[in-house]
């Protein structure tokens, strides 16, 4: 594929994940588990002959949720239990949930009630990276494999398991490369265009992903670089495929040139997780995940993001979150501070899912970059 | 006829105990400030942590969301829930608990009392996630360590797994605050601390347990208001005398029930945190109506706590019986080394924690709530969906379904807010109840 056909097929992907989904199912047979954050070990599904996907909001038809849950809950929680509760779900064979934040742990716990599916929880800690959390987290892992095992009926080896981790490991790799590569070449691909490379492979086979991967980064290589003075802009919070909004910041005269996007760059852990032992290797990509909803003693949201800031030498940086995303909140009135601190600019965009009411959007985006190319 | 049966309202007068745990309550805020001053270390801690820790090492427990707690029963709450979302952008769906708490910091002019400043912040996510990002704020604004307890969601068991990662937590803990403190920890104060919190915790359930009957003698919103106080202050001997005081009160009323004409039409629950500004209003609407709010969900700390004996205090209850029982749980753990006493504490806590109602998945909230309707009598369960509190509130829908499907017996549901009175229509609230008790009614055929 050419780049462009590269991009035109993750933008198809990315606009209809479960249609994509349907698609392969017909075509290669193949088993679907749905997971609903960053951290539950693909792999160990994976490995299981399943091919893990990300739930988000792909649900644009329902509205059940409001049978199932009070008003009072983040937009994410809500698709989550409208595409559980729709005939979409057919699609997968089994749902994950990790243990992330109030909200969806509530999720979790009421799921028996919307579908008969087979409901796992990843039941990681809410430290990640204390003293005593890596022992918990490698027997959360343990205790998820055996729940996988006896309720798909199968047993994972070590070697079943190590190639998937390499498959994966491999991906978490070759995504850093194409995140670098934008940082060192500002425009060489819009952040429209690698978020959708990066989102579509969580509906990809991972293996498929990596091929593509690597074709893209080989032809972004041999492509002629011109350099770009548009202001450089990093995102923060989750756009749950909507890349409508990356689009917006883009053709508002901006480039997204980072990111630290729940279905982004946080899909990577912050250090490479190291060869494969069981299940060392895959506590260390859990205890190296950053999400603001965890707790983490030595990393903070305001350092890992003026860390990505400063790195991709950006101008700044937009916030975008939904509505009852309390985690992020708590964190944002410091970050905020923070990020002030050091004379950076911030935006802060509250939106919903699958919106397409922008105006007052692009009003507020291209304020906040006429005052960036102002000073 | 006696004196003891003259009044004819079965609802206890509390305003005895009520006053006693005023005086004790406002000796104890003002005692924190000169402890202060005594160097004595101070630590603010989440509400879910016990007292009795602190008690054993000489550290002064403050327990910022239960000062929030009273900072709601003020107007000046208000100014402060709009300056936080003004001029900090902190959202008006978040915890109002949590700002409660930011707030006594952000806002010092609407502080309900003075308290003094933290020398080490102790948090868990054993109630939830937005206690502990409150407290991390709190920590990088105000520069004070903070101690972070990590407990496991509880979806379905507790395991061992669970209760190992949160003891070697808690040891650690202790550790840290004994350097803190320059000593190693008291065992005679560990003891004291041990039959204070169970005596504390028999005397509180057989408190709950006088609205068994009907009618019940003591309106459960008054009992949420000494909740307030025993999270505070659990080991206090203070307490001890302030629990006898109510369990006297409580008592008295319970005579006199049976001798009274029975006018209770319904027997209802709450389920989770009261609305503390808004006690009279519900006094009021259940008075009128003859309804019992006879329990809560939120009151049932004692099975929670676990005590390790079972007490049966005789009326009226003295300072010798209140000695006596401390002697009994004191003299169970005599033969224990201070390394034994320790680990028990540790264990204990952790166990205890990790039982935190709030903790736990929906199925384990419906239990608590059959188990409550069956044993109280129950005709029909209030659900208060707290809107900013989102472990307890979101799955409300679930335990609606299940008290009316599985329990068979009405639900009223409504919206508001524990700390933020925005959020709360004393009409809509009317309307609901009405038709709260013509249900209720109709079931019981009256």
């Amino acid at each position: 594929m050419d780049i462009k056909d590269i991009y035109r097929e993750c933008h198809r992907i990315v606009n209809d994940p479960v249609n994509y989904i349907k698609e392969e199912k017909v075509k290669s047979g193949g088993k679907y588990i749905g997971y609903t954050c960053i951290f539950p070990p693909e792999e160990i599904l994976h490995a299981a002959g399943y091919i893990p996907v990300r739930i988000m909001g792909f649900s644009k038809k329902n509205i059940n949720s409001e049978k199932y849950i009070t008003s009072n809950c983040c937009e994410f929680a809500r698709s989550i239990i409208d595409f559980l509760s729709s005939e979409d779900a057919d699609s997968l064979d089994g749902i994950v949930f990790s243990h992330c934040c109030d909200t969806l742990q509530v999720t979790a716990c009421i799921a028996h009630g919307i579908t008969d599916k087979n409901i796992f929880i990843y039941n990681i800690p809410s430290s990640l990276d204390s003293q005593y959390s890596y022992d918990y987290i490698k027997s959360a892992i343990s205790g998820f494999k055996s729940e996988v095992e006896s309720r798909l009926n199968i047993d994972i080896d070590e070697e079943m398991l190590q190639k998937s981790y390499e498959i994966y490991r491999e991906n978490r790799q070759l995504l850093s490369k194409l995140n670098e590569l934008r940082r060192n070449k500002p425009g060489i691909i819009s952040g429209y265009d690698s978020l959708a490379v990066t989102i579509a492979g969580l509906y990809m086979a991972k293996d498929k992903h990596n091929e593509l991967l690597k074709s893209l980064l080989e032809q972004l290589s041999l492509q002629e670089y011109i350099q770009t003075d548009k202001k450089k802009i990093i995102v923060s919070g989750i756009i749950n495929c909507n890349l409508k909004l990356i689009e917006l910041i883009e053709e508002s005269g901006a480039i997204v040139l980072s990111d630290d996007l729940c279905e982004g760059a946080r899909t990577v852990p912050l250090k490479d997780s190291g060869d494969f032992k069981y299940p060392d290797a895959f506590a260390n990509v859990t205890s190296n995940l950053f999400c603001p909803a965890k707790n983490y003693e030595n990393i903070s949201y305001d350092k890992v993001l003026i860390d990505k800031f400063r790195e991709a030498d950006c101008d700044g940086v937009i916030f975008i979150y939904f509505p009852f995303c309390d985690p992020q909140f708590m964190e944002y009135a410091y970050v905020k501070r923070k990020f002030a601190e050091e004379g950076i600019k911030s935006l802060l965009v509250e939106t919903v899912i699958n919106t397409n009411n922008f105006a007052q959007m692009q009003t507020r985006v291209e304020a906040f970059l006429e005052s960036l190319y102002r000073f | 006829m006696n004196d003891l049966f003259k009044k004819k309202n079965n609802k206890a007068d509390l305003s005895h105990s009520t006053r006693i745990a005023n005086n004790l309550l406002l000796k104890h805020y003002n005692g924190m400030n000169r402890k202060k001053d005594n160097n004595q270390p101070v630590a603010w801690v989440g509400v879910d942590i016990p007292a009795y820790i602190f008690r054993a090492m000489g550290i002064v427990p403050v327990f910022p969301q239960i000062h929030a707690a009273f900072q709601a029963q003020r107007k000046a709450v208000k100014n402060m829930m709009n300056d936080l979302e003004s001029k900090w952008e902190i959202p008006h769906n978040i915890c109002g608990e949590v700002k409660g708490v930011i707030g006594a910091v952000l806002c010092e002019n609407e502080i309900a009392f003075n308290i003094p400043k933290p020398d080490i912040l102790i948090t868990s996510n054993s109630t939830c996630g937005q206690v502990t990002k409150g407290f991390k704020f709190l920590s990088k604004y105000m520069g004070v360590d903070l101690i972070n307890l990590d407990f496991p969601y509880v979806y379905d068991e507790i395991n061992e797994d669970m209760i190992n990662y949160v003891s070697d937590q808690v040891a650690e803990m202790m550790d840290i605050l004994e350097n803190k403190i320059g000593h190693k920890m008291d065992i005679e104060s560990i003891h004291d601390s041990y039959a204070n919190i169970f005596t504390f915790s028999e005397m509180w359930r057989e408190i709950c347990e006088a609205n068994i009957i009907s009618p019940a003698p003591v309106n459960a919103l008054d009992l949420f208001m000494f909740t307030s106080c025993f999270i505070s202050m659990d080991t206090d001997d203070g307490m001890l005398n302030m629990m006898a005081a109510l369990y006297n009160d409580v008592y008295i009323q319970t005579e006199r029930n049976k001798k009274i004409e029975n006018n209770e039409k319904f027997r209802v629950m709450w389920h989770y945190l009261p609305i503390y500004s808004k006690k009279r209003f519900f006094k009021n609407l259940f008075d009128e109506h003859n309804v019992s709010l006879v329990t809560g969900t939120y009151l049932a700390m004692h099975d929670e706590l676990g005590s390790a004996m079972k007490f049966d205090f005789k009326y009226p209850i003295t300072k010798e019986q209140i000695e006596n029982a401390k002697f009994q749980l004191k003299y169970s753990k005599k033969g224990e080394t201070i390394d034994e006493v320790r680990e028990g504490m540790i264990r204990y806590t952790a166990t205890s924690m990790l039982n935190s109602d709030v903790h736990r998945g929906v199925q384990d909230k419906c239990l608590k709530i059959k188990n409550m309707v069956e044993r109280y009598n129950i005709d029909g369960v209030i659900l208060h969906n707290d809107r900013s509190c989102r472990p307890q509130s979101l799955p409300q829908y679930e335990i609606r379904k299940y008290i009316l499907e599985e329990l068979g017996i009405p639900v009223l549901f409504f919206d508001s807010d524990t700390m933020d009175e925005r959020y709360f229509s004393e009409s809509q609230i009317t309307t609901r109840f009405e038709a709260f008790i013509e249900k209720m009614a109709t079931r019981k055929g009256i």
